[in-house]
């Protein structure tokens, strides 16, 4: 299916060439212009990506929830209620866009602006598919790096939302929520380094091509592994603050902290974001730990299925097992949360790092 | 307005306003923090000020039963309890054995439904929305049974001087039966959702400590009484109603925090359901309602009449010269007392932590403000 | 039922009484159940309410203030509880407690004016709180017109 995607990412790019050719473009213009079409076509994907998983990731919430809290969720728009992220989107669309008077017009612009293109960034590196298939045709061969350089840009964001609202409250939610970030980066980069260690590369698709050959090669199996893995999930549920660490949206105490002052497309964007940023980290989860694209049963795929698939139906059980928390767990104070990084999670890190080494050295990996 | 000073460059004057998810009802509360440990915290009640014991100047006795629910409405039954036996005390008249099992009966259920949804609203605030569905569909089954016996969810107007409004219905008694041998399962689970919750117990634990003598001076009753150690239940010390003849332990705890008193309503739960099912197999025939004089007029006289409430004493103060309507009427509110409690509680702890404090000394505003 | 010791005493030497009653009646473990006070003739009377806590006894202390000059001691320094009971009776009857650490108004707005729960209290309709809205008129006005049963009620 990407081949397919790829061709006609080719074709479309070949047809653009020609058709400036055709309006009497110089040659090697028409072929930067052409480049510059592909990479944008390529930049956008992430845009993409995060649109259609968020329209199944609002539905799927709101059932999820609903059938934890033995309730039964949307039911009315189509059957079981699956045409319900279109109303959503729609009404966020029509809503109309409040900004309060002492504001920072700038900043509280720029907010959701920036948290929402931090989360897309990161997708453009994920491999989707055997081959050098991500979006844009290469592979970043300093992958992970990337990664979570972008990611942590969504603390920007947060700020400027926060700061921007002129609300007491928008800004506790804000500096919590810097304050989580960058406590629990440290460990995701510890767990991130064991695996870069395990697969000797720091480019996604090098990772995953170190699962190759079905179940029992993939990372989740290998023992040395298991400790990273938990630090990992933890730091990455941390950093997208999804409960039990989503004290800077605490809706019980902040009313939605910093993203109160809110409303219409804004507020679509935080919304949006934070959804991208929930997907991406199921999704760098799976490239990690569970094979990426590849399929249980070994290589080549006995059952034929494109490896897109598998990748999409990993992260997706991923994120409903994120969700199934979320609906479950009380959340952490302050300072209970900045004690689990920096007194439980940094020395288990360096732990795993020692465990790492140590297998390393004496060749099992 | 409270005039605002800062005590150092780094304090703020942060809102906790009337509209607060968290807050209960409409409390304002004035933090000073700095960054986010609380300095001080200035409960500013009166929202919900409806005179209440003004307009019980203007009205007979009778008249009065049904702004007696409204007083904390959580526990619309222990009110009236608490109304229907001052002026029965005023008037010297003793109702039928019957009427005080159900009294009794409907109390203890109200209790259940109120500490109830205390649960679902700690559950809310520290962070887990799940607890809060599950216990208000055990709730429900609560309110379906006040709704067969007296045509009223939330407000009854059941209790009257003299007796009540009509026997319990056909089948109601069965029905009880059932709930009650549902419910203490419902209880397990939501103790281990919660209760047994390592983060809950980590948010709970060491907060908004207060010691027995602190308690006492303050004022307050109840289970936040209780769980400082103080063996404070007045079914068991006044022994009123029929109380004396039913057998329950008082749920004491120590440790005077958030988890303690969170420990004690689990546990008064269950005690809850015992003491129904006591009196439900002891429940008496015989009629329910006392003939009364058509105008009331009690000797003049004082009386004060305390009750049990979920949320600790519930008294209502009567003063009556001889007319038909009261002299005065003085509700002493547990949740007032409580709630004044609240600056000795939060300092010195975190923001995150007001929100538990407030919802562990379980208030309603209407008994605050009255 | 619970035994009920009233006790009086005059508001001079109401600390005193107060204090004394804790080496007494009180001398066992006592909680503050309730202050509040009730309008007599030419008097306020101001009850203080305590309850022993192992055995069902509860202590009432009774005092009289004149209504043209109502002031009494404070007795927060004893027991924490006063702080807003006191607070609570000084706006609804107009009893001035001397040396209360916080003497605002507790339920009623701040400027309020008068003292609600005396006999003869008069509603301020001229507060601003109160002020007819000139935007929109009152349809119960034009339904129920004054002159009908029941207005001696509103």
């Amino acid at each position: 299916m990407i081949n397919f995607l790829q061709n006609t990412g080719a074709a479309l790019k070949d047809w653009f060439i020609a058709l400036l050719n055709g309006w009497g473009v110089p040659d090697e213009w028409s072929r930067l212009i052409g480049d510059i079409f592909a990479w944008a076509i390529g930049a956008a994907w992430g845009i993409i990506v995060i649109m259609l998983a968020a329209l199944v990731f609002i539905y799927l919430e709101r059932k999820v929830a609903g059938y934890i809290q033995s309730r039964l969720g949307p039911t009315r728009c189509g059957p079981a209620g699956i045409f319900q992220s279109f109303p959503d989107a729609l009404k966020l669309l029509l809503k109309e866009d409040i900004v309060p008077e002492d504001a920072d017009k700038l900043l509280h612009l720029l907010g959701p602006i920036a948290f929402f293109i931090a989360g897309t960034l990161a997708f453009i590196v994920i491999p989707w598919d055997q081959g050098k298939t991500t979006a844009l045709g290469v592979d970043l061969n300093i992958g992970v790096l990337f990664v979570t350089g972008v990611g942590s840009l969504t603390m920007a964001g947060i700020i400027m939302g926060g700061w921007g609202s002129n609300n007491k409250w928008s800004l506790l939610g804000a500096i919590r929520g810097a304050a989580q970030m960058i406590s629990y980066e440290v460990p995701m980069l510890l767990a991130l380094l064991c695996i870069v260690m395990q697969a000797q590369t720091m480019s996604l698709t090098g990772i995953v091509e170190n699962q190759h050959g079905g179940l029992f090669s993939w990372n989740v199996i290998r023992p040395w592994l298991w400790l990273p893995m938990v630090l990992y999930a933890i730091s990455a549920v941390a950093e997208v603050n999804r409960t039990p660490f989503d004290l800077p949206e605490a809706e019980s105490e902040l009313v939605s902290g910093y993203h109160t002052e809110y409303s219409g497309m804004k507020f679509a964007l935080f919304f949006l974001g934070e959804y991208g940023n929930t997907y991406l980290v199921a999704i760098i989860f799976t490239v990690l730990f569970l094979g990426g694209w590849q399929s249980p049963f070994g290589n080549p795929d006995p059952l034929h299925l494109p490896g897109v698939l598998w990748l999409l139906g990993k992260s997706f059980a991923i994120v409903l097992v994120m969700m199934w928390i979320r609906w479950t767990l009380p959340r952490l104070r302050v300072d209970q949360l900045m004690g689990l990084a920096w007194k439980l999670l940094i020395p288990a890190g360096f732990l795993s790092l020692a465990v790492m080494t140590a297998v390393i050295l004496l060749g099992w990996a | 307005m409270t005039e605002f000073t800062p005590g150092t460059s780094e304090e703020r004057l942060v809102n906790m306003g009337p509209q607060h998810p968290s807050t209960h009802g409409v409390l304002r509360v004035a933090l000073r923090l700095d960054g986010e440990k609380v300095l001080g915290a200035d409960p500013d009640i009166g929202y919900l000020h409806s005179s209440m014991e003004k307009i019980a100047e203007k009205l007979e006795y009778r008249q009065y039963v049904s702004y007696s629910d409204r007083f904390d409405y959580l526990n619309a039954m222990g009110n009236e309890f608490c109304y229907v036996r001052a002026v029965e005390r005023l008037l010297g008249v003793e109702v039928t054995p019957r009427c005080e099992h159900i009294r009794v009966i409907m109390a203890e259920l109200n209790r259940i439904a109120s500490h109830l949804l205390y649960f679902g609203a700690i559950s809310l605030d520290t962070g887990a929305t799940t607890p809060f569905l599950h216990t208000f569909r055990e709730r429900e089954l609560c309110l379906d049974l006040f709704e067969w016996a007296s045509g009223q969810r939330l407000l009854y107007h059941y209790f009257r001087i003299g007796g009540l409004r009509n026997d319990l219905p056909d089948g109601w008694a069965d029905k009880l039966y059932q709930v009650l041998d549902l419910l203490p399962q419902r209880f397990e689970e939501y103790d281990d959702l919660l209760t047994r919750n390592r983060i809950f117990v980590g948010r709970t634990r060491d907060v908004g400590a207060v010691s027995a003598d602190q308690a006492l001076s303050y004022g307050l009753t109840g289970p936040s009484l209780r769980a400082c150690g103080v063996p404070y239940d007045l079914r068991k010390l006044d022994g009123y109603s029929i109380y004396p003849e039913l057998e329950f332990e008082v749920c004491v705890e120590q440790g005077g925090d958030c988890y303690s008193r969170h420990l004690v309503r689990t546990r008064e739960l269950r005690e809850s359901v015992k003491l129904i099912r006591q009196a439900l197999d002891k429940l008496p025939e015989g009629e329910v309602n006392v003939p009364l004089p058509r105008k009331l007029k009690p000797e003049p006289g004082e009386v004060y009449e305390r009750v049990e409430s979920p949320r600790g004493e519930v008294a209502c103060y009567l003063v009556s010269d001889g007319s038909e309507k009261p002299w005065r009427m003085h509700w002493r509110g547990p949740s007032f007392y409580n709630l004044s409690a609240l600056d000795l509680m939060c300092t010195g702890h975190w923001m995150a932590d007001v929100v538990a404090i407030i919802a562990s000394t379980d208030i309603v505003l209407a008994d605050v403000d009255r | 039922m619970p035994e009920e010791i009233r006790l009086e005493t005059t508001p001079e030497e109401l600390p005193e009484f107060i204090q004394a009653l804790r080496e007494k009646e009180l001398a066992e473990q006592h909680g503050f159940c309730d202050a509040t006070a009730v309008e007599r003739e030419d008097t306020l009377e101001i009850v203080y309410r305590f309850s022993l806590i192992a055995r069902p006894v509860q202590v009432s202390v009774h005092t009289q203030v004149p209504k043209a000059k109502p002031v009494v001691p404070t007795l927060t320094h004893l027991y924490k509880g006063l702080l807003w009971a006191e607070r609570e009776m000084a706006e609804m009857f107009g009893i001035t407690f001397t040396d209360h650490p916080d003497p605002r108004h507790l339920l009623l707005p701040d400027d309020w004016q008068g003292y609600p729960l005396r006999k003869d209290y008069v509603y301020p309709l001229d507060h601003p709180y109160l002020a007819p809205d000139p935007l929109h008129e009152d349809p119960m006005k034009a339904l129920c017109p004054p002159g009908q049963v029941g207005d001696e009620n509103q």
